[in-house]
């Protein structure tokens, strides 16, 4: 099966912004927790995500597909994390990135400043509301989504596993998403 | 294997027929199964169904969650601010950028003098404000909107011989210029046609200054001054408009691009890339008193932009410069901000003061600073009178084009996030004006 990032990163290669725009969202929330974990001022934080992707859209010409997509973008993130964090001490005179990366007691007052609880709060209200979702698909639904997200097998193995035509499966997938949606949609609207 | 898009709900709409297909080719995508076609079509979708990208994301949650993939999820776009950092806008965002601000409410009646100086010296001026503004269909309304000028007027330097100027007659005045959207421009006539250098300024919305233009006064800014780390702070309170579309990453060092525009600098502190700024300070190693203007243009971190920068000049011993922070939202940002530069940096209370906050240039005077906006993006136009050379062309820093050519005794520079070709149009317009002007 073709790889949804291997497919936009090629259209985003060909100049089109829109596919690296869809890059974006599809891996902003992953790379701000990594970033978070390794800043913890959550103003900086977003701001080096934010870093992130333009180095990989201004990368990406050099982006020859040896890796996953995400596992460059990894890369890319943790570097400009680290090197923000030693600019953060080279202007607070601080002594050792190491000790800082290795110890996060040993964050300044403003790098500890990076209240997360309700944001975690918000995470766990998403999982519920899409755990309570899942529970309320018709079982074909159901698990038709789950071999296809959890298991990550294909439309023609899940049609296998299924007894049912490939078109069938993209259906089911496709309802089961919707249904789901409709739940997530009000938590996360503006 | 893609699969080709069987759906066919001839029972909808072609409008919920669209959607429904948008959202089944999003589901593809997310599984890796969408075909070439399908994908071409979904992504132009994006442009002007906004919801589709918020779909999308929503989508790969999704999977996210149930694979339990470790998430602290934030209810921030960074793909927003991505986009908005890479000068890449959707059609139907394009409205969005528009700032909030009321001109009418912000015009002080206090100044008639600095008004009349205004009005004699564009008097003769009619700025052309080329097509900028087609990147969609509301061209026609922009005019009608407070589409805005700010005009540096009086524009006083600093000299190594005086480095403290004093007083609030010597402080450069930022006028807010109520605009008149004038009729569209036909030419009707060859002979006026034949007028025109550039058929842009005649097929496009013209703008007029107002006579009697109201300005406000500097008063309205609060104004500090200090002794640790810079020689001053000055935190505009009002809304200034001199809001661009956050596109400039770096400061922008005219000393090294445009050396007669030396000590006019001009920062957006919307970007995660102030490292870079303040670093660029300290290369300058500046010897006199210069102007720094932040301009934060971001709604929702300017302000920690702001001091976080503000931390970093009050920490930087090398620099000691006045500093202005324009805030392109509320008069409560800036409060904030204030707030914490009396609370939060070396700032002795009793310095307090007007403070020799200005606009520099080491050109020669009058340079008047011109600032062209469309709700999009913005323009500025220096002009300087009196000079003449044959030298024209165009330079590039960071996101920023440059143009710069001598007409009609007037030295031009156009600087701006726009493209070259747009900012020299911005020139040629301006210039054709000027043919009939007074230098």
């Amino acid at each position: 099966m073709p790889d949804t990032d291997e497919t936009l990163v090629e259209r985003a290669k060909k100049g089109d912004n829109r596919a690296f725009d869809l890059l974006v969202l599809r891996h902003q929330q992953k790379i701000l927790r990594l970033v978070t974990s390794i800043i913890r001022d959550q103003h900086e934080a977003i701001d080096v995500t934010q870093e992130v992707f333009i180095k990989a859209y201004k990368s990406l010409p050099g982006f020859r597909g040896d890796s996953a997509f995400y596992t460059w973008l990894y890369r890319i993130a943790v570097n400009t994390a680290k090197n923000a964090i030693i600019a953060q001490i080279k202007r607070s005179n601080m002594e050792s990135i190491d000790a800082i990366l290795a110890e996060p007691k040993n964050l300044s007052p403003k790098l500890q400043d990076y209240a997360t609880p309700e944001h975690e709060l918000l995470s766990d209200e998403i999982a519920a509301t899409i755990n309570k979702a899942l529970q309320s698909l018709s079982e074909e639904l159901r698990v038709a989504i789950t071999l296809r997200e959890l298991e990550g097998m294909s439309y023609e193995d899940i049609a296998r596993a299924m007894s049912c035509p490939v078109g069938t499966v993209r259906s089911r997938i496709f309802r089961a998403r919707e249904t789901i949606d409709a739940y997530l949609k009000p938590l996360l609207r503006e | 294997m893609p699969i080709s898009n069987p759906y066919c709900g001839n029972k909808y709409s072609k409008i919920r027929l669209d959607i429904q297909q948008r959202k089944y080719q999003l589901s593809d995508l997310v599984d890796g199964v969408i075909v070439a076609d399908d994908l071409t079509q979904l992504l132009n979708s994006l442009d002007n169904d906004p919801e589709l990208r918020k779909l999308w994301m929503r989508y790969n949650l999704i999977g996210q969650i149930m694979r339990k993939e470790p998430l602290n999820f934030r209810a921030v776009d960074i793909a927003d601010k991505v986009r908005n950092e890479l000068g890449f806008v959707y059609n139907h965002e394009q409205l969005k950028l528009t700032p909030k601000f009321n001109l009418l409410t912000s015009i002080n009646k206090s100044c008639a003098t600095v008004t009349s100086r205004l009005s004699a010296l564009f008097a003769n001026i009619r700025y052309a404000w080329p097509n900028l503004q087609s990147r969609g269909a509301w061209v026609g309304i922009l005019p009608a909107l407070a589409i805005s000028i700010m005009v540096w007027l009086h524009t006083d330097w600093y000299s190594n011989n005086n480095p403290h100027t004093t007083g609030v007659e010597n402080l450069a005045p930022v006028s807010t210029e109520q605009i008149l959207p004038v009729a569209y421009h036909v030419p009707n006539q060859e002979s006026e046609q034949a007028s025109k250098l550039d058929l842009l300024v005649a097929t496009h919305h013209q703008l007029q200054i107002i006579d009697n233009t109201e300005i406000t006064d500097y008063p309205q800014f609060m104004n500090i001054s200090g002794q640790a780390g810079f020689s001053g702070i000055a935190l505009q309170s009002k809304p200034v408009l001199s809001v661009n579309n956050n596109l400039v990453n770096r400061i922008v060092p005219f000393t090294k691009v445009l050396p007669d525009l030396a000590y006019i600098q001009h920062i957006n502190s919307y970007t995660p890339l102030l490292r870079y700024a303040r670093s660029d300070i300290a290369d300058l190693n500046l010897k006199t008193p210069y102007s720094v203007d932040f301009t934060t243009a971001i709604p929702t971190d300017g302000t920690g932009s702001a001091k976080s920068m503000l931390r970093s000049l009050t920490s930087n011993q090398g620099i000691s410069c006045p500093v202005m922070f324009g805030d392109a939202r509320s008069k409560d940002n800036m409060k904030s901000i204030f707030w914490y530069a009396n609370n939060h940096t070396h700032i002795d209370p009793e310095a307090m003061e007007t403070l020799n906050v200005k606009q520099t240039s080491s050109g020669t005077p009058p340079i008047k600073r011109l600032l062209f906006f469309d709700n999009v993006t913005q323009t500025s136009v220096y002009l300087e009178s009196g000079t003449n050379d044959n030298r024209r062309g165009h330079k590039q820093r960071g996101t920023l084009n440059i143009w710069q050519e001598y007409r009609s005794g007037y030295k031009i520079i156009a600087v701006g996030t726009i493209a070259k070709n747009r900012l020299r149009n911005v020139v040629d317009s301006l210039a054709l004006q000027l043919v009939d002007a007074e230098p």
